[in-house]
Protein backbone atom coordinates (compact mmCIF):
# COMPACT_ATOMS: atom_id res chain seq x y z
CA UNK A 1 0.00 0.00 0.00
CA UNK A 2 1.59 3.48 -1.35
CA UNK A 3 1.24 6.41 0.67
CA UNK A 4 0.53 9.18 -1.94
CA UNK A 5 0.25 13.22 -1.39
CA UNK A 6 -3.33 12.91 -1.76
CA UNK A 7 -4.40 10.70 1.80
CA UNK A 8 -1.24 11.51 3.39
CA UNK A 9 -2.25 15.62 3.94
CA UNK A 10 -5.32 16.94 5.40
CA UNK A 11 -8.07 17.63 3.23
CA UNK A 12 -9.88 20.85 2.79
CA UNK A 13 -12.38 22.16 5.10
CA UNK A 14 -14.70 22.85 2.82
CA UNK A 15 -14.40 19.94 0.15
CA UNK A 16 -14.67 17.51 3.44
CA UNK A 17 -17.90 18.90 4.43
CA UNK A 18 -19.44 17.92 0.93
CA UNK A 19 -17.88 15.15 0.81
CA UNK A 20 -18.87 13.87 4.16
CA UNK A 21 -22.44 15.12 3.71
CA UNK A 22 -22.50 13.35 0.08
CA UNK A 23 -21.01 9.92 1.87
CA UNK A 24 -23.87 10.57 4.35
CA UNK A 25 -26.59 10.47 1.33
CA UNK A 26 -25.00 6.82 0.59
CA UNK A 27 -23.13 8.00 -2.17
CA UNK A 28 -20.90 4.81 -2.29
CA UNK A 29 -18.04 6.75 -4.78
CA UNK A 30 -18.20 9.35 -1.59
CA UNK A 31 -17.66 7.05 1.09
CA UNK A 32 -14.73 5.26 -1.30
CA UNK A 33 -12.74 8.74 -1.28
CA UNK A 34 -13.74 9.30 2.38
CA UNK A 35 -11.79 5.53 3.16
CA UNK A 36 -9.49 6.54 0.51
CA UNK A 37 -8.70 10.35 2.11
CA UNK A 38 -8.14 8.62 5.83
CA UNK A 39 -7.10 5.22 5.26
CA UNK A 40 -2.93 7.07 5.47
CA UNK A 41 -3.69 8.92 8.61
CA UNK A 42 -5.80 6.20 10.27
CA UNK A 43 -3.22 4.04 9.84
CA UNK A 44 -0.49 6.01 11.03
CA UNK A 45 -2.61 6.90 14.26
CA UNK A 46 -3.46 3.26 14.99
CA UNK A 47 0.38 2.09 14.39
CA UNK A 48 1.32 4.24 16.87
CA UNK A 49 -1.29 4.15 19.18
CA UNK A 50 -0.82 0.17 19.76
CA UNK A 51 2.91 0.39 19.02
CA UNK A 52 2.54 -2.85 16.41
CA UNK A 53 1.63 -2.96 12.72
CA UNK A 54 -0.04 -6.44 13.31
CA UNK A 55 -3.69 -5.35 14.37
CA UNK A 56 -3.11 -2.10 11.80
CA UNK A 57 -5.34 -3.55 9.27
CA UNK A 58 -7.87 -5.64 11.19
CA UNK A 59 -8.57 -2.30 13.40
CA UNK A 60 -8.71 0.53 10.57
CA UNK A 61 -11.20 -1.84 8.93
CA UNK A 62 -13.29 -2.01 11.95
CA UNK A 63 -13.06 1.87 12.61
CA UNK A 64 -14.01 2.39 8.49
CA UNK A 65 -16.92 0.25 9.07
CA UNK A 66 -18.20 2.24 12.32
CA UNK A 67 -17.61 5.40 10.65
CA UNK A 68 -19.78 4.28 7.77
CA UNK A 69 -22.56 2.76 9.81
CA UNK A 70 -21.95 5.89 12.00
CA UNK A 71 -22.09 9.05 9.64
CA UNK A 72 -25.85 9.25 9.18
CA UNK A 73 -26.00 9.89 13.33
CA UNK A 74 -23.41 12.83 12.45
CA UNK A 75 -25.17 15.95 13.05
CA UNK A 76 -22.84 18.46 11.98
CA UNK A 77 -20.13 17.21 9.00
CA UNK A 78 -17.79 20.10 9.29
CA UNK A 79 -16.68 18.13 12.96
CA UNK A 80 -15.92 15.36 10.79
CA UNK A 81 -12.46 14.50 12.16
CA UNK A 82 -12.44 15.29 15.38
CA UNK A 83 -15.48 12.36 15.47
CA UNK A 84 -13.41 10.29 13.13
CA UNK A 85 -10.34 10.44 15.32
CA UNK A 86 -12.35 9.53 18.50
CA UNK A 87 -13.75 6.34 16.90
CA UNK A 88 -10.21 5.23 16.33
CA UNK A 89 -9.20 6.12 19.46
CA UNK A 90 -11.83 4.41 21.18
CA UNK A 91 -11.01 1.82 18.88
CA UNK A 92 -7.63 1.43 19.69
CA UNK A 93 -8.26 1.38 23.47
CA UNK A 94 -11.01 -1.41 23.24
CA UNK A 95 -8.45 -3.74 21.45
CA UNK A 96 -5.42 -2.67 23.56
CA UNK A 97 -8.24 -3.61 27.02
CA UNK A 98 -9.79 -7.07 25.37
CA UNK A 99 -5.60 -8.02 23.90
CA UNK A 100 -5.28 -7.82 28.06
CA UNK A 101 -8.31 -9.97 29.13
CA UNK A 102 -7.19 -12.43 26.50
CA UNK A 103 -3.60 -12.74 27.68
CA UNK A 104 -4.72 -13.61 31.03
CA UNK A 105 -6.72 -16.67 29.68
CA UNK A 106 -4.30 -17.96 26.99
CA UNK A 107 -1.28 -18.92 28.71
CA UNK A 108 1.15 -20.36 25.77
CA UNK A 109 0.42 -18.16 23.68
CA UNK A 110 2.88 -17.89 21.07
CA UNK A 111 4.42 -14.01 20.22
CA UNK A 112 3.16 -13.23 17.03
CA UNK A 113 6.03 -11.33 15.22
CA UNK A 114 5.14 -8.05 13.46
CA UNK A 115 5.33 -8.17 10.18
CA UNK A 116 8.52 -5.87 8.60
CA UNK A 117 6.98 -2.37 7.80
CA UNK A 118 10.50 -0.47 7.29
CA UNK A 119 13.36 -1.46 4.91
CA UNK A 120 15.89 1.36 5.87
CA UNK A 121 16.95 0.08 9.29
CA UNK A 122 17.52 3.09 10.75
CA UNK A 123 13.87 4.39 10.40
CA UNK A 124 12.66 1.28 11.55
CA UNK A 125 15.26 1.51 14.68
CA UNK A 126 14.00 4.86 15.47
CA UNK A 127 10.61 4.74 15.16
CA UNK A 128 10.53 1.77 16.76
CA UNK A 129 12.27 3.01 19.73
CA UNK A 130 9.64 6.03 19.31
CA UNK A 131 6.98 3.93 19.58
CA UNK A 132 8.32 2.02 22.93
CA UNK A 133 8.22 5.37 24.91
CA UNK A 134 5.01 6.47 23.52
CA UNK A 135 3.30 2.81 24.36
CA UNK A 136 5.15 4.01 28.28
CA UNK A 137 2.31 6.66 28.04
CA UNK A 138 -1.16 6.22 29.23
CA UNK A 139 -3.48 6.18 26.51
CA UNK A 140 -4.68 9.90 27.64
CA UNK A 141 -1.43 11.20 26.45
CA UNK A 142 -0.27 8.83 24.29
CA UNK A 143 -3.87 10.39 21.70
CA UNK A 144 -3.42 14.11 22.51
CA UNK A 145 0.12 13.51 21.04
CA UNK A 146 -1.17 12.17 18.15
CA UNK A 147 -3.97 13.96 17.50
CA UNK A 148 -1.65 16.60 17.37
CA UNK A 149 0.66 14.91 15.26
CA UNK A 150 -2.39 14.46 13.14
CA UNK A 151 -3.08 18.24 12.52
CA UNK A 152 -5.97 18.29 15.18
CA UNK A 153 -6.50 22.08 16.41
CA UNK A 154 -7.16 22.40 20.11
CA UNK A 155 -11.19 22.57 19.66
CA UNK A 156 -11.06 19.40 17.66
CA UNK A 157 -9.44 17.41 20.07
CA UNK A 158 -11.48 18.74 22.73
CA UNK A 159 -14.40 17.81 21.29
CA UNK A 160 -12.89 14.51 20.35
CA UNK A 161 -12.37 13.58 23.70
CA UNK A 162 -15.18 15.24 25.50
CA UNK A 163 -13.05 17.77 27.51
CA UNK A 164 -12.44 22.01 27.01
CA UNK A 165 -9.90 23.57 25.53
CA UNK A 166 -7.98 24.58 28.46
CA UNK A 167 -7.52 20.78 29.51
CA UNK A 168 -6.58 19.61 26.02
CA UNK A 169 -3.91 22.47 26.41
CA UNK A 170 -2.64 21.63 30.02
CA UNK A 171 -2.71 17.61 28.80
CA UNK A 172 -0.72 18.39 26.15
CA UNK A 173 1.65 19.61 27.42
CA UNK A 174 2.01 17.84 30.58
CA UNK A 175 2.09 14.42 27.48
CA UNK A 176 4.86 16.06 25.98
CA UNK A 177 6.75 16.90 29.34
CA UNK A 178 6.64 12.93 29.89
CA UNK A 179 7.41 12.14 27.10
CA UNK A 180 10.87 13.88 27.15
CA UNK A 181 11.59 12.40 30.87
CA UNK A 182 11.20 9.18 29.53
CA UNK A 183 13.44 10.06 26.48
CA UNK A 184 15.87 11.00 29.28
CA UNK A 185 15.75 8.18 31.38
CA UNK A 186 16.04 6.02 28.12
CA UNK A 187 19.16 8.02 27.24
CA UNK B 1 22.21 16.37 21.07
CA UNK B 2 18.41 16.69 21.71
CA UNK B 3 16.94 16.14 24.64
CA UNK B 4 13.18 14.93 23.74
CA UNK B 5 12.23 12.79 20.78
CA UNK B 6 11.09 14.68 17.24
CA UNK B 7 7.55 13.39 16.87
CA UNK B 8 7.27 15.56 14.12
CA UNK B 9 9.94 14.57 12.71
CA UNK B 10 9.48 11.02 12.81
CA UNK B 11 5.85 11.42 12.32
CA UNK B 12 5.99 10.19 8.37
CA UNK B 13 7.82 7.34 9.25
CA UNK B 14 5.38 6.09 11.63
CA UNK B 15 2.57 6.83 8.95
CA UNK B 16 4.32 4.90 6.66
CA UNK B 17 4.99 1.99 8.77
CA UNK B 18 1.10 2.76 9.32
CA UNK B 19 0.83 2.54 5.57
CA UNK B 20 2.76 -0.63 4.83
CA UNK B 21 0.92 -2.31 7.19
CA UNK B 22 -2.37 -2.13 5.91
CA UNK B 23 -3.30 -4.95 3.22
CA UNK B 24 -4.33 -3.95 -0.21
CA UNK B 25 -7.77 -3.17 -1.28
CA UNK B 26 -8.80 -1.41 2.24
CA UNK B 27 -11.91 0.15 1.02
CA UNK B 28 -13.19 -3.06 -0.92
CA UNK B 29 -12.73 -5.34 1.53
CA UNK B 30 -14.43 -2.37 3.96
CA UNK B 31 -17.43 -2.47 2.00
CA UNK B 32 -17.71 -6.75 1.81
CA UNK B 33 -17.30 -6.64 5.18
CA UNK B 34 -20.44 -4.73 5.69
CA UNK B 35 -22.09 -6.84 2.96
CA UNK B 36 -21.48 -10.05 5.05
CA UNK B 37 -22.38 -8.49 8.46
CA UNK B 38 -26.17 -7.43 7.19
CA UNK B 39 -25.90 -11.19 6.71
CA UNK B 40 -24.60 -11.65 9.94
CA UNK B 41 -27.01 -9.63 11.70
CA UNK B 42 -30.23 -11.53 10.22
CA UNK B 43 -28.69 -14.98 11.63
CA UNK B 44 -28.10 -13.02 14.85
CA UNK B 45 -31.17 -11.86 14.76
CA UNK B 46 -32.84 -15.12 14.08
CA UNK B 47 -30.83 -17.26 17.21
CA UNK B 48 -31.89 -14.07 19.57
CA UNK B 49 -35.15 -14.53 18.64
CA UNK B 50 -35.22 -18.23 18.88
CA UNK B 51 -33.81 -18.13 22.38
CA UNK B 52 -36.16 -15.42 23.23
CA UNK B 53 -39.18 -17.74 22.68
CA UNK B 54 -37.92 -20.96 24.55
CA UNK B 55 -36.77 -18.56 27.18
CA UNK B 56 -40.54 -17.68 26.90
CA UNK B 57 -42.20 -21.04 26.74
CA UNK B 58 -40.30 -22.30 29.53
CA UNK B 59 -41.06 -19.50 31.90
CA UNK B 60 -44.96 -19.97 30.83
CA UNK B 61 -44.64 -23.88 31.57
CA UNK B 62 -43.24 -23.41 35.09
CA UNK B 63 -45.76 -20.82 35.99
CA UNK B 64 -48.43 -23.21 34.68
CA UNK B 65 -46.85 -25.78 36.81
CA UNK B 66 -46.77 -23.69 40.12
CA UNK B 67 -50.60 -22.44 39.57
CA UNK B 68 -51.54 -25.88 39.21
CA UNK B 69 -49.59 -27.14 42.12
CA UNK B 70 -50.95 -24.34 44.02
CA UNK B 71 -54.80 -25.39 42.78
CA UNK B 72 -54.36 -28.51 43.83
CA UNK B 73 -52.62 -27.71 47.45
CA UNK B 74 -55.87 -24.93 47.71
CA UNK B 75 -58.14 -27.74 47.11
CA UNK B 76 -56.26 -30.36 48.83
CA UNK B 77 -57.14 -27.36 51.94
CA UNK B 78 -60.30 -27.09 51.57
CA UNK B 79 -61.40 -30.41 51.53
CA UNK B 80 -59.33 -30.79 54.82
CA UNK B 81 -61.07 -28.08 56.64
CA UNK B 82 -64.21 -29.17 55.77
CA UNK B 83 -63.67 -32.77 56.72
CA UNK B 84 -62.10 -31.29 60.28
CA UNK B 85 -65.43 -29.22 60.70
CA UNK B 86 -67.71 -32.39 60.06
CA UNK B 87 -65.29 -34.36 62.48
CA UNK B 88 -65.38 -31.70 64.66
CA UNK B 89 -69.55 -31.85 64.41
CA UNK B 90 -69.70 -35.71 65.30
CA UNK B 91 -67.68 -35.11 67.91
CA UNK B 92 -69.81 -32.96 69.88
CA UNK B 93 -72.79 -34.62 69.08
CA UNK B 94 -71.31 -38.35 70.19
CA UNK B 95 -70.14 -36.28 73.38
CA UNK B 96 -74.18 -34.55 73.71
Amino acid sequence: MECTARNMEKPDPTALTDLVRQAQAGNMSAQNELIVAYQARLAGFVYAMLGRSAPVDDLCQDVLIKMLRGLPRLLEPSLFEPWFFRLARNACIDHTRRERWRRMFVFFDPATDDPPVFVDTEKRDRVEALLALLQRLSARDRTLLLMAQEGLSLAEMARATGTTTTTIKTRLHRARERLRELYEKRT
Amino acid sequence: MKNEPDLSELWPAIREGGTAALRPNLAARVFARMAAAREELTTQTTILVGLGTAMACLMLTLALNLWSERRARDEALDQWNVLATENATLEQESSL
